[in-house]
């Protein structure tokens, strides 16, 4: 399921997938936050109609003010949990005018930009949440590999790796006479945060420069190569 | 190679300590903590698929992690002995972490470079090609290791192509980024056309189908029927000779008195004809795809 959502996903364009994203957060933000006012509102209803017996008119009014504190902190809440943090932010700039010995067609780069932003953002996904699922659409061969290998193994050691804040500068270096395969270059620099359970051990703002090999698949570009490397 | 030290719980101490007004506690506080605190060194390089060791200092126990692509481990140590870091944990090239954490954490970063080329990806286009078309052939050769790391400066490709027993290309081309390429006219005789990339005692062999390229010197015959007429092509050939495989359609055109009609017939071994309904002094022409025949006139009576 989650492999076809993610088959899906790559056929809606960036920006498209992004309204999307938030329009479908902010729903659910609103639904979660309704419920939780009737809920807050239908308790502190009770409690006050079972205290206004007691005592009628002392104190309503700190009541009424703690319950307001209390919503607003439950629909705060709601909203951060809402955000995927590893969605949050993967900027990718592309560069093809150097690219040869073809060259990268407009409606191409526009493809390569889109899947190679929502290969990130699986990856990013399924190392924090150690989900396996998220990486089946949008990689392939080796990289595929690395990347079941690195969450079976974070997943054994229970640890996982957040991605924050991605701003990858890619640049298409070869581009097949037949189009068949791109190569590029990302310099990407990123905070990587290491965590151990809940325990966070490593944090450092990272500048990585990755060799990547994608390849088009039946509608869209799949990695097949993600390498990270000294240096171009 | 690249070097980090990241100290995430002793900032965060000394941060909580100015915080709260402790700054010459914080300063020693932290200086004492960095005398005794562990440290690690990483080799300066390290191959895909071997073996290494990471020193470290200090004493006491201390958690070790080992974050890198296809691996994140996590081990109990005692500081001040070496860190064995397994050959399968480091098969695949690129940017690994080792953390190292007891009372702070501290990390050194290093690649794992790829090994030597094991394997060579070979992508050649397209499976079937006309002969003597301009840069119709290319091939794109890409070199790998054996944990299918890209290796990105394997050396030189040598591209062949040969078509029966005639040479139709030999290059040498330098990889650039692990990948080398080539584009090629193809051959003048219809037949297999073996493509070979090979790098150092690696090669990868691909087959292309040369086949003939459009008619040439389109000839036609005819007699009349009783019905009409039937026309047949000479065997069809493209320009360098190659006859031109069954199935290929010709069109015959008969023009007569009462209008143009077309047949169109399928190459039979090596020959096109086709049987016109006609009366009276009629024209015929042939054409197949771009190339054009002769026109053959057929009075009324013959």
């Amino acid at each position: 399921m989650i492999a076809l959502a993610t088959f899906h996903i790559a056929m809606i364009p960036t920006s498209l997938l992004t309204a999307m994203n938030t329009i479908a957060m902010a729903m659910i933000g609103l639904t979660l936050m309704a419920i939780t006012t009737i809920s807050v509102t239908t308790v502190a209803m009770t409690v006050n109609f079972a205290r206004r017996r007691r005592v009628l008119s002392i104190g309503s009014s700190i009541r009424s003010r703690s319950t307001s504190r209390i919503m607003a902190l439950l629909t705060a809440s709601l909203f951060l949990f809402c955000t995927p943090r590893s969605n949050a932010a993967v900027n990718v700039d592309m560069n093809v005018s150097h690219a040869g010995p073809r060259t990268v067609e407009s409606l191409t780069e526009r493809g390569i930009v889109r899947d190679y932003r929502i290969a990130w953002i699986s990856l990013a996904h399924a190392l924090e949440f150690n989900a396996l699922g998220a990486l089946s659409g949008p990689f392939v061969s080796t990289a595929k590999e690395s990347l079941v290998n690195t969450v079976s193994s974070q997943q054994h050691s229970g640890l996982s790796t957040r991605y924050l804040n991605q701003n990858h500068k890619v640049e298409a270096v070869y581009y097949a006479p037949e189009g068949d395969v791109i190569e590029l270059h990302d310099a990407a620099d990123y905070q990587l945060q290491i965590f151990d359970g809940g325990k966070l051990v490593h944090d450092e703002h990272v500048v990585m420069h990755y060799v990547v090999l994608m390849t088009p698949a039946a509608d869209h570009w799949v990695v097949r190569q993600l390498q990270a490397v000294p240096q171009f | 190679m690249s070097w980090s030290t990241n100290t995430v719980w002793a900032n965060r101490r000394m941060r909580r300590l100015l915080r709260n007004g402790s700054g010459i506690v914080a300063t020693l506080s932290l200086a004492g903590g960095m005398c005794a605190a562990q440290d690690l060194r990483a080799p300066s390089a390290m191959t895909a698929g071997e073996a290494a060791t990471i020193s470290t200092t200090g004493s006491g126990k201390a958690t070790f992690y080992l974050v890198g692509p296809g691996v994140a481990n996590k081990s109990d140590i005692s500081l001040g002995s070496e860190i064995s870091l397994r050959a399968q944990d480091l098969r695949d090239s690129g940017q690994y972490f080792a953390i190292l954490c007891s009372d702070s954490c501290h990390s050194a970063s290093f690649f794992v470079m790829p090994a030597k080329p094991a394997n060579l990806a070979f992508l050649v286009h397209p499976s079937r090609v006309p002969v003597a078309a301009s840069d119709a052939v290319s091939g794109v050769a890409i070199a790998f290791d054996q944990f299918g790391n890209l290796v990105r400066d394997p050396g030189t490709v040598n591209f062949q192509l040969t078509a029966g027993k005639a040479s139709l290309l030999s290059r040498a081309v330098t990889a650039h980024d692990g990948i080398a390429w080539f584009r090629a006219t193809s051959g003048k005789s219809a037949g297999p056309l073996q493509v070979v990339a090979s790098l150092g005692d690696l090669s990868a062999r691909r087959n292309v189908q040369e086949v003939a390229s459009e008619p040439c010197n389109l000839r036609i015959t005819g007699q009349r029927t009783k019905d009409g007429l039937m026309v047949e092509t000479e065997p069809v050939h493209d320009c360098a000779g190659n006859p031109v495989p069954d199935g290929t359609i010709v069109s015959f055109t008969a023009t007569d008195a009462s209008g143009k009609s077309t047949v169109d017939a399928p190459i039979k071994r090596g020959i096109a004809r086709a049987e016109i309904a006609a009366s009276g002094p009629v024209v015929v022409s042939v054409a197949s795809g771009v190339a054009m025949g002769n026109e053959l006139r057929m009075g009324g009576g013959q």
